[in-house]
């Protein structure tokens, strides 16, 4: 690594430096067979969400972003800086719920960077990096709907995504407390919210975090469809990558801390959430500053 | 590859059960859409070989708009966009009070979807008695409708039964579609495992034996069907 590269690279810096103050750390591929297939191809493959904006989508121009896709370039960095290919290439697949699982398995995808929520049964397939956002269930509903929390939609129609954490968590409620909701299939967030826009149900119950985003962006006309309720579950996100590779895990881990540590993550999320109008939850900015782990 | 096989997921509770809901779900899909698209394709075909020119109108139009449409599109349009189309009253009657609306759209586009191919068959069957059959049965006196009756439909609905029997199989598979717009039949009730387990290999795994053995026991009545209904020295026979 040469002196002038250290300093052209200003976005570069952190994971230098980090690399830099610790000879210790060992550069190549080493022992990792993610590393080394990423060595091999010279390319890193990045699952991502096709429409989960801001987290992780195509825009306009067809490219590949968000605030998820963000924080995983700060992973890519520290690959280039540590395989020593400052011109590794990115390579993009799209993932849905049903095929995310697999590719990570079978190593089509180094590393996933969506709204994959981490779980200790997941876990038993997946790594995953360390959590850099918090949300949990709540319901869209219509603006004209007087309902303040799921109770309140004892007996309608309810929208949740197939599979998904909150779909569990709303029947899990449903059973317990008796309130014969009924629940309406939704393959993904457009289309559950298109089932609320269009009357055919009452709530649509999925990520708090996601909803908001859609309900201030999406929502046509706007201000016709607002969030309520307390969070129902705690769905903590994560990156996925495949299981049994300590080393690649802890450069995840590694890169993941310093942008923690450097309040990076937080000036993200503002860049992705700020113009939404939704500000940092407490949580986040906790686990944030816990998960800050020193060199 | 890196995966933690379970094979007993399939097979234990409570995701058995969820697959044997979603196998009594494809069944009663492709069943009522079977009745359905039969009923209604036996009509159009039958239409499009009258002499009548404008019933054969009725009846090219109607197998041109249902088979030139994607199924997935279809089923897109009759559960999002066509009641928005019609009367306050009536959308709300089926958005709203319709019992199982995922179900009975479902079963109503893919019997619709499924008519226009089965209509095409049956006119293929009409067609292939030949021209001599029904002009003997003028011949002969019979009116139109006899001729269909006593001569033509007899002939042709022996004919058709092998590419009746690879339509019967298609629409078995393509009410997996029906997860699209909710429906949790088998495809959708193996997500639902992938969603919750992440063992999605092992649930998909099991969805495609089931559906490998329905579609064989299909073939396997059907062929049955065939050498009933067969007519000696009607049909070359292997």
């Amino acid at each position: 690594m040469s002196g002038s590269s250290f300093f052209c690279r200003a976005g570069l810096g952190l994971v230098f430096a980090a690399t830099l103050a610790a000879p210790a750390m060992a550069l190549g591929a080493g022992e990792s067979p993610i590393l080394k297939r990423i060595a091999e191809r010279n390319a890193i493959t990045i699952g991502h969400r096709e429409a989960s904006a801001p987290y992780s989508f195509i825009n306009r121009e067809q490219r590949v972003e968000g605030y998820s896709i963000d924080l995983c370039m700060k992973v890519v960095d520290a690959v280039k800086a540590r395989l020593e290919k400052p011109d590794l290439q990115i390579k993009y697949v799209p993932i849905n719920t049903t095929n995310r699982i697999a590719l990570v398995a079978n190593g089509t995808i180094d590393i996933e960077c969506g709204t994959t929520t981490n779980t200790l049964a997941r876990q038993e397939q997946v790594e995953f990096s360390p959590i850099f956002y918090i949300t949990g269930t709540q319901v869209l509903v219509s603006a004209a709907n007087s309902a303040k929390e799921v109770e309140d939609l004892k007996g309608k129609r309810v929208a949740v995504l197939q599979g998904s954490s909150n779909e569990q968590s709303l029947r899990a409620l449903n059973d317990s407390e008796k309130l014969g909701i009924e629940l309406v299939y939704a393959k993904d967030l457009g289309e559950g919210a298109l089932l609320v826009a269009n009357d055919r149900v009452d709530g649509f119950a999925a990520d708090g975090g996601q909803i908001k985003v859609f309900a201030a962006t999406k929502a046509q006309p706007k201000g016709s469809l607002k969030v309520i309720g307390r969070l129902l579950t705690y769905d903590p996100y994560s990156a996925m990558m495949q299981r049994g590779d300590l080393d690649f895990s802890l450069l995840v881990k590694r890169a993941y801390a310093e942008t923690f540590r450097s309040s990076e993550a937080e000036k993200l999320y503002e860049k992705w959430f700020g113009p939404l109008g939704i500000v940092i939850e407490p949580e986040l900015k906790t686990a944030f500053v816990i998960q800050a782990i020193p060199r | 590859m890196i995966y933690h096989w379970d094979w007993s997921v399939p097979i234990s509770a409570p995701y058995l059960g969820w697959l044997m809901s979603g196998l009594a779900w494809t069944l009663l899909v492709a069943g009522a859409a079977w009745v359905l698209a039969f009923i209604l394709g036996a009509v159009i075909g039958i239409l499009r070989t009258l002499p009548n020119r404008a019933a054969r109108m009725v009846g090219a139009v109607y197998v041109a708009v249902f088979r030139s449409v994607p199924l997935l599109l279809q089923l897109f349009l009759w559960y999002f966009v066509v009641p928005e189309l019609l009367p306050a009253s009536v959308a709300h009657w089926i958005k709203r009070d319709l019992p199982l609306p995922e179900y009975w759209t479902s079963v109503i586009g893919l019997g619709l979807f499924t008519s226009a191919r089965i209509a095409e068959q049956f006119r293929a069957g009409i067609q292939a008695v030949g021209r001599g059959q029904s002009m003997a049965a003028a011949a002969s006196g019979l009116t139109l409708l006899q001729s269909y009756r006593y001569v033509l439909l007899p002939v042709a609905a022996r004919y058709v039964l092998p590419p009746l029997t690879s339509e019967f199989l298609n629409v078995v598979k393509n009410s997996s579609l029906a997860l699209t717009i909710g429906l949790l039949e088998l495809t959708g009730q193996s997500r639902q495992i992938e969603g919750v387990t992440f063992h999605g290999i092992e649930a998909f795994t099991a969805a495609t034996l089931i559906y490998v053995a329905l579609t064989l026991a299909a073939i396997a009545a059907m062929r049955a069907i065939e050498r009933v209904v067969a007519i000696p020295g009607l049909m070359a026979r292997v």
